[in-house]
């Protein structure tokens, strides 16, 4: 055995660009021949026939910074045709979902920002994304300081990563750890449909697009004042007072017209379907003012109530019922609560299952003698996203 | 072969040579302190570098150029061209190297185009053993 096979047989952590490099070859036309005891030669599935068969050595550890990341990334760029920092970023973003938070003003901000308004952005964006990471646990409408300690794990998670051009554009990176049984096909399982489990990350980062869609549709779009019954299903959506006070801080002050959230989801993932981009301008600045006040008085969410995408789906040929596992979150612990639906709704859940729709679901939960958790009678099972809509729409 | 930045010298490896399927690092070191004749020298080495050398996973190779003292007594510029009195050796730099001062540089490892041969072959070596009859 050579020296530097006896290095590299010692055991060692791997990176999670290591990760990211082999996930991103095996998902993009690329196979692995058998190892050598330095890293493996990966070639294209369907070579090209006029530029011939490309190998690719790829190190057993692949480390930031060294020249073998480097070489595998600049061979990467060359063999697409395309920028290498747009390489770069699809490999090391397949497992990173991006908040990209953009403050605009059409005279103060072009291409820097005046520095109070940047460090009042800054901080809502962690004040947003903290708020979201407590309330995907349980909603709240007032957190006031007691944020929930999961949550603050997974808020401390987020990175905020180098500044992209634009107005002023704040990119958030959120790490996702990947699931432990990727998707399975549902025949092998018994299953109408099955999905991995939502990581908890994740769940932070559609908690957020889905309470600014919410903040959207509920307090900006309407030009009328929201009421009180308006603001239980905004808080069902994951909007805080807490939430809605950051936005504020960043459209209320006189540096910034315009707050924008964009999200980029992790494309190792399935996307959940939450919106891409949503607007909120500093005219509805008082009305939000109002509208985190009135979330300080709101009383809390009805406690049997549950949201989260649907993870399984499963019928008996002839028996009129079948049931949806929903992926939630349910006292402070990753939760598959079960849901018994009748014939209807269940056809509508396979709809919303494939397109990651986020389910609200409200009902008696009852622990099986199987331990499992279930609600056999659901008083409310819709898309999150209805309960908010305005009415006739 | 790409020559890296001045400020990457410190990692100790001036250029990588380029095959199509990844790279290996070449330090080049230049010195008229040996002559050509001998069986090897014995190349001091810097801690630094060699801390890095042994992070890579692909080889990493030493090539020492020697030449004459003074310079005008090794390049010649002829009417013909310009001529180099020069050679080079090479070695292979293993991590179970690093923890010495000097590293020894066999005189029957003299630089050629079969060379960059032969390191194409090391790095298959390591990545697809079954590559190399």
């Amino acid at each position: 055995m050579s020296e530097t096979a006896m290095r590299t047989a010692e055991p060692h952590e791997i990176g999670d660009l290591t990760r990211d490099v082999r996930h991103y070859l095996s998902t993009s036309g690329w196979s692995e021949r058998p190892p050598g005891p330095a890293g493996s030669l990966w070639f294209q599935d369907q070579p090209d026939q006029a530029r011939g068969e490309r190998a690719l050595a790829v190190p057993v550890r692949i480390e930031p910074d060294t020249s073998e990341w480097k070489g595998v990334l600049h061979r990467l760029a060359a063999f697409e045709q395309r920028p290498l920092h747009d390489v770069y970023l699809s490999i090391t973003t397949q497992f990173v979902d991006v908040t990209r938070f953009r403050a605009s003003d059409y005279d103060q901000i072009k291409g820097s920002i005046p520095l109070a308004a940047g460090a009042r952005l800054a901080e809502a964006a962690y004040s947003m994304l903290r708020a979201a990471a407590t309330t995907s646990q349980s909603p709240r409408s007032h957190i006031g300081g007691n944020f929930s300690k999961p949550g603050e794990v997974l808020a401390a998670k987020a990175r905020m990563a180098h500044t992209e051009e634009g107005s002023y554009v704040l990119p958030i990176w959120m790490p996702l750890t990947p699931p432990e049984h990727p998707d399975q096909a549902a025949s092998e399982l018994g299953l109408e449909f099955h999905r991995a489990s939502e990581p908890p990350e994740r769940r932070v980062t559609r908690t957020l697009a889905q309470a600014m869609t919410a903040l959207d549709e509920v307090i900006v779009r309407p030009e009328r004042e929201p009421t009180p019954a308006d603001l239980a299903p905004l808080v069902m959506a994951g909007v805080s007072r807490e939430l809605v006070s950051a936005v504020h801080r960043v459209v209320g002050g006189s540096l910034v017209n315009s707050l924008e959230a964009g999200f980029t989801w992790a494309s190792a993932l399935h996307s959940p379907d939450a919106i891409d981009r949503v607007f909120i301008g500093s005219e509805v600045a008082d009305r939000l003012k109002r509208a985190a006040d009135a979330l300080r008085r709101t009383r809390r969410h009805p406690s049997e109530v549950i949201t989260g995408p649907i993870v399984e789906i499963r019928r008996v040929p002839g028996d009129p019922f079948g049931e949806v596992s929903i992926d939630t979150v349910r006292r402070g612990r990753a939760s598959e609560v079960r849901v018994r639906l009748n014939r209807e709704d269940l056809n509508k859940s396979f709809t919303w299952a494939q397109t990651e729709r986020t389910l609200l679901v409200e009902g008696s939960i009852e622990t099986t003698h199987g331990g499992r958790l279930l609600i056999a009678s659901p008083r409310r099972y819709l898309p999150l996203d209805e309960t908010f809509l305005p009415a006739g729409d | 072969m790409t020559e890296n930045s001045p400020d990457e010298d410190v990692l100790a490896v001036d250029c990588t040579v380029d095959f199509d399927e990844a790279g290996v690092r070449v330090q080049v070191k230049c010195t008229s302190q040996w002559t050509i004749a001998g069986r090897s020298l014995s190349f001091p080495v810097k801690q630094e570098w060699v801390r890095r050398w042994e992070k890579n996973f692909f080889p990493v190779y030493l090539v020492v150029v020697l030449v004459k003292d003074p310079p005008d007594g090794w390049l010649r510029h002829d009417s013909e061209g310009t001529f180099h009195a020069t050679v080079a050796f090479w070695t292979r730099l293993w991590p179970s190297q690093a923890d010495r001062a000097a590293v020894d540089v066999p005189k029957n490892q003299r630089f050629s185009m079969e060379s960059i041969s032969h390191w194409h072959d090391d790095l298959l070596e390591l990545v697809s053993p079954r590559s190399v009859p």
